[in-house]
């Protein structure tokens, strides 16, 4: 402002030089016209210095809060954004470190199976055929070894054991061979297998290959072994640990799980299916069913070519992704906390959705109808957001997708 | 009063903001004094002018600076004009942290004495809201994760190294599952998919526990046979 006042005063001198004809008519008046306007401009200056201090004083305070509550509001944002993305990348890592896991212990196998298979290897075959009641159960326990089921005609149950052993000395890999104890027995109409190992290290197992009736009921438990079972029409119950489990044709699939180990189940045709699995990947293609009820903790779930009136599939860190028809007034759940879930509907069919997230993204291909608005893709993005609910055609399935961090899409194939 | 007693209150003048009484006083003053007429009217003309002006976004360094006087800044307790509530701040983030950490608490408690207060209910029905449910379905399942957990910590050694691997790692992806719906529900506690994601991530605990400690008595007793019976209990 000091300079501002100078400048006034030079001006004020510069007319009051100018005006010297005037004034030296009244010079007196002048002077005081410049010190008058001189007062005046000091004392605005003095008030507007007060009203400044005054507004620092007394407002000051204000603005400081309004500017902290504006970067309080404005951190606390980004506070939640990063929250929210660690979060997501510390359950993917442990994902991830779980699939690892898997893959170790799955290779872990592998390694003892080969171990298994170097070396001079000594094995004794067993066989026994064995008679099967009508809804008979086949009932078998192993701990390490291969077991294959086929089913097919007749009413027998036949069945092949292989034990091995693999031992530097052949009269020790010969003892351990006699300790392994197969017992093959048949109890009401039903036929129990069990396997009792020598309790001390060594290397080996027992395969199994079995043939039966078809309607026959089949329950297998096995550690290690993978565990391949096809062509039945009776109930499944299988579960191994660490090993494989295939089913190929089975109609009722009851319970299949395994701890690391991969499922895979194909080509049935039936009534239920119900697999779980804590890591494995777990697989269903070509399947037409009642009912496929499929979870899994970290495992990833692929599900082709399904047809189904009620399919569920939960999942906590692995990912589903699902292709197939859908049935008219069909129910079709599929949920994952981190996994992303992916659902390509097959044919014509109409489906009603209902999808939520709590931050992930959302997306689809088919044109749906939400709440009465015309037809649109739905896209959303953005934490927190409400359930989506909408149509597309005849609105004649209804599906329910959910994942709490992952992206949910409707594909169409 | 003097002009000087009323230049400081020209700008509340101005802005409006005084109340009745002093602005039927400051007006009697303004009939009287041209000088602080002459004063009002520039203030007006100012203010007018500057609510003309687009807004404008400070530089980054002012906001530093700024910020860095407010770190320097004394805080004082009470008598901030108006600002009561950020004395008391502190004191209502203990309160909420106090019933965060009964909440917590509660859920590690063991449930009997909650459950029978239920029961209790039961005999007089009382409306109990969807999320207290939620909140004491909760409890259950904390609870006995806790004692599970306490089972299973004492002798993974039973199982072999690549299974126990693979449960630990499936147990930690839980442990991620169960901890981001927790957060989610510290901000949204009515929020379905966080609901429906800790209680499916907390009976995925509670499964794979039980069965962790199953698998681990069969191996310690060396039977190997009955640990392929303990898978039938996974997931379920």
């Amino acid at each position: 402002m000091r300079p501002i006042y100078r400048q006034a005063c030079s001006a004020l001198a510069v007319l009051a030089w100018m005006a010297a004809p005037a004034a030296a008519q009244e010079p007196k008046r002048a002077e005081d016209i410049s010190r008058e306007i001189e007062a005046q401009i000091e004392q605005h200056i003095e008030l507007a210095a007060r009203q400044i201090e005054h507004l620092v004083d007394n407002h000051l305070d204000d603005i400081i809060d309004e500017v902290q509550r504006a970067i309080e509001k404005h951190a606390s944002k980004i506070e939640i954004k990063v929250q929210s993305k660690v979060a997501v990348l510390a359950q993917r890592q442990a994902a991830e470190a779980a699939r690892r896991e898997a893959q170790r212990a799955r290779e872990a196998e592998r390694r003892r199976r080969d171990e298994v298979r170097r070396g001079t290897e000594y094995t004794d075959k067993l066989s026994k055929t064995l008679r099967l009641g009508k809804n008979g159960t086949f009932d078998l326990q192993n701990v390490s070894g291969d077991v294959i089921v086929t089913g097919g005609g007749g009413n027998e149950v036949r069945i092949e054991a292989i034990k091995r052993v693999r031992h530097p000395n052949e009269s020790e890999a010969r003892a351990l061979l006699q300790a392994i104890d197969v017992r093959m027995e048949e109890r009401n109409g039903n036929v129990e297998v069990r396997t009792d190992y020598p309790r001390r290290n060594w290397s080996g197992g027992v395969d199994f290959t079995v043939s039966l009736p078809r309607d026959a009921n089949v329950i297998l438990r096995s550690v290690s072994g993978d565990l391949r079972v096809s062509s039945l029409n009776g109930d499944l119950r299988a579960e191994t640990i660490s090993g494989d489990l295939v089913a190929t044709a089975v109609k009722r699939i009851r319970q299949a799980k395994t701890i690391s180990g991969d499922l895979d189940i194909t080509d049935t045709d039936g009534d239920e299916v119900a697999a779980q699995t804590i890591s494995g990947t777990l697989m269903a293609r070509g399947i037409k069913a009642r009912s496929v009820d499929l979870t899994s903790v970290s495992g990833d779930v692929r599900i082709t070519d399904v047809e189904s009136d009620r399919t569920f599939v939960r999942s906590i860190s692995g990912s589903i992704d699902f292709s197939g028809q859908l049935a008219r007034n069909g129910r079709y759940e599929f949920q994952s906390h981190s996994g992303d879930v992916r659902v390509s509907p097959i044919g014509s069919g109409g489906f009603s959705i209902e999808a939520s997230t709590f931050s992930g993204d959302m997306r689809s291909d088919y044109p749906l109808t939400l709440q009465g608005n015309p037809p649109n893709n739905l896209v959303n993005r953005g934490p927190n957001r409400r359930p989506l609910r909408g149509t597309y055609g005849d609105g004649g399935a209804l599906l329910t997708l959910q994942s709490f961090s992952g992206n949910i899409t409707v594909v169409k194939r | 009063m003097s002009c000087r007693d009323y230049e400081t209150q020209i700008g509340d003048y101005v802005d409006g903001t005084m109340n009745e009484a002093e602005r039927a006083s400051f007006e009697s003053h303004l009939a009287a004094c041209a000088s602080c007429r002459a004063v009002v009217a520039d203030f007006s003309v100012i203010r007018s002018a500057s609510l003309s002006l687009e807004p404008q976004l400070p530089p980054p360094h002012v906001w530093h600076k700024v910020a860095a006087a407010i770190e320097a800044e004394p805080k004082p307790l009470l008598g901030y004009g108006g600002q009561w509530w950020r004395a008391l701040a502190p004191a209502a983030a203990m309160g909420l942290l106090v019933v965060a950490l009964s909440w917590t608490a509660g859920q590690l408690t063991p449930v009997p004495s909650q459950r029978l207060a239920r029961n209790t209910t039961a005999t007089q029905p009382e409306p109990v809201s969807i999320l207290a449910e939620y909140q004491l379905a909760a409890q259950d399942l904390t609870s006995t994760i806790e004692g599970l957990e306490r089972i299973a910590d004492t002798d993974r050694t039973a199982l072999d190294m690549e299974t126990a691997d693979v449960l630990k790692a499936n147990l930690t992806v839980l442990d991620g599952a169960i901890g981001e719906s927790r957060e989610a529900l510290k901000k949204e506690p009515e929020n379905d998919v966080a609901q429906e994601s800790l209680f499916e991530a907390l009976r995925n605990k509670v499964a794979l526990l039980q069965d962790t400690i199953a698998l681990i008595n069969e191996m310690r007793k060396g039977n190997q046979e009955g640990a392929a019976r303990i898978v039938s209990g996974l997931n379920q």
